[in-house]
């Protein structure tokens, strides 16, 4: 790779020396040199060849000395460092050229090997410091790629509850840092039936939640025909193992709520199942149905659970981040917990749940990170008298 | 989170040391890989000194699984803790992959 060298200094002799003493580097292409006479000529230069890598810079120049250089230096973006030449013993201009940003110092008369090795060792500085900030812009560059990431999930949640008198609806999604792909979905079949979705696809970050976003879409399309639960998951299972090279998955319940009477019908993906909360506290979780994780294989078969809900009942659904969020001292906050908090409740209503057990699982977790997206679908059945 | 491999007659013995999530799975991913590239198609994963996994290594787990099937190879797993095997139980997965309590079991499922 061809370093690039300024050469600042009104002598045209140095020119000369420079050309002569490096011939063979410049021969193999190691150094390319560029000649200014002066500051302002230098800033010339630095304008038309945004890739000097260092400059090499007499003090005493008409025009724009180099000490003032220097300054104009420190206020420009690039990150090309200076060396400056000074007249033997003269401590007050190395002092003022050091403490504006020169790299290194060399006297008159030139020594050609110091000067050699003085440019080497800068030239080695320089590529640490290209280096770093490339490492800074990848990581821009991430970073804008999360953000892309996180956009798309809240994009895919639905922006209002249903508006219906007999039920009432809150969720709640907190993505991990890294974006876990979780995410939840409501919508009414018909004017009778309520559909609902909670899932959790595998892995993190952009990948996640493109996925997230296939799933979600196929999921609802094939909910919204009105199909029997299991049987969507089964189709969008056979649908979602396609082209599935990097075997991702996705863990899903999927229900459906009759809110004139207040049967529920119900598949599972390889989820926790929801917990059905009582006006009185009491907790059940609802009975585990044949079926696992969607992606995985084709061909699987789900089953379809029943049960009734009776006024007032509330049903919590929640992915595994709230049960694995890990406190400092690397204890699982555990279903146990979680449950003990569902029983506790002074009022069972879906957003004093989803809201009091956020507080308890990031109360517990304290300064831990969080590994996982939280997500909570609290759904309450309360048909008019 | 390390992995480390022991070959008895015809079988790689993968073992999972620490904890796979989303930052140590690719990693994981590479060592069974290489294990794989070099084996003979038997591979039996001892989890006893697996603490825990996340769904990143779930996903690791089941390309390897669909790998070893296409190429008519097999894969046990064996020494899973209660927490894991409920992991693997509520997402379905116990009836995929084929799961030994203990890995002398596990041997011989794969026919040592």
């Amino acid at each position: 790779m061809t370093r690039k060298i300024l050469v600042v200094d009104d002598e045209p002799d140095l020119e000369v020396l420079i050309l002569q003493k490096f011939r063979r580097k410049i021969r193999n292409n190691d150094f390319e040199f560029f000649f200014a006479r002066n500051g302002l000529e230098a800033l010339e230069q630095l304008r038309d060849n945004e890739d000097i890598d260092m400059i090499l810079t007499d003090i005493n120049m008409p025009q724009m000395d180099g000490l003032t250089l220097l300054e104009e230096l420190l206020r420009l973006p690039c990150l090309t460092k200076a060396v400056v030449v000074s007249a033997y013993g003269d401590m007050n201009n190395i002092r003022t050229a050091m403490n504006r940003g020169a790299f290194d110092f060399i006297t008159k008369p030139i020594d050609f090997r110091d000067l050699e090795l003085t440019i080497d060792k800068t030239l080695s500085e320089m590529l640490v410091l290209q280096k770093g900030h490339q490492a800074r812009n990848t990581l821009s560059a991430l970073q804008q790629e999360m953000e892309l990431a996180g956009r798309l999930q809240q994009s895919i949640l639905p922006r209002s509850y249903p508006e219906c008198r007999e039920v009432s609806v809150y969720a709640k999604m907190v993505p991990a840092k890294d974006i876990g792909g979780d995410f939840y979905d409501f919508f009414f079949i018909d004017d009778d039936h309520l559909g609902f979705i909670i899932a959790d696809v595998s892995g993190k970050g952009v990948t996640a939640a493109m996925f997230m976003g296939v799933s979600r879409t196929l999921l609802r399309f094939t909910a919204l025909q009105g199909t029997a639960v299991d049987k969507v998951l089964s189709h969008v299972n056979n649908l979602l193992c396609v082209d599935n090279e990097l075997c991702m998955f996705v863990t899903v319940i999927y229900a459906v709520l009759n809110v004139k009477t207040g049967e529920l019908r119900y598949a599972n993906g390889g989820h926790t199942p929801p917990v059905k909360i009582a006006p009185d506290s009491s907790l059940m979780m609802l009975p585990q149905t044949k079926g696992i994780a969607l992606g995985v294989m084709e061909g699987i078969e789900f089953e379809e659970g029943t049960v009734y809900l009776a006024p007032g009942d509330l049903l919590y659904l929640f992915t595994d981040g709230m049960p694995d969020a890990e406190n400092e001292a690397h204890e699982f906050y555990d279903e146990k917990r979680l449950m003990e908090f569902l029983g506790s409740l002074d009022q069972v209503a879906p957003a004093s749940v989803v809201n009091g057990a956020y507080k308890a699982v990031t109360d517990f977790v304290g300064k831990g990170p969080q590994f996982d997206d939280m997500t909570q679908l609290a759904i309450q059945y309360q048909p008019p008298e | 989170m390390h992995v480390e491999h022991e070959i008895r007659e015809d079988i790689d013995i993968v073992f999972l040391i620490g904890r796979i999530d989303a930052q140590s799975a690719p990693g994981v991913n590479q060592e069974i890989a290489t294990v794989l590239e070099n084996g003979r198609g038997k591979m039996l994963i001892d989890f006893k000194a697996l603490e825990y996994i996340s769904s990143a290594g779930l996903r690791v787990l089941i390309t390897f699984a669909k790998k070893l099937k296409a190429a008519q190879g097999s894969l046990v797993l064996c020494n899973l803790n209660p927490k894991i095997y409920e992991v693997f139980d509520v997402s379905g997965f116990t009836a995929i992959f084929d799961i030994r309590t203990t890995q002398e079991e596990a041997l011989k499922t794969l026919g040592a």
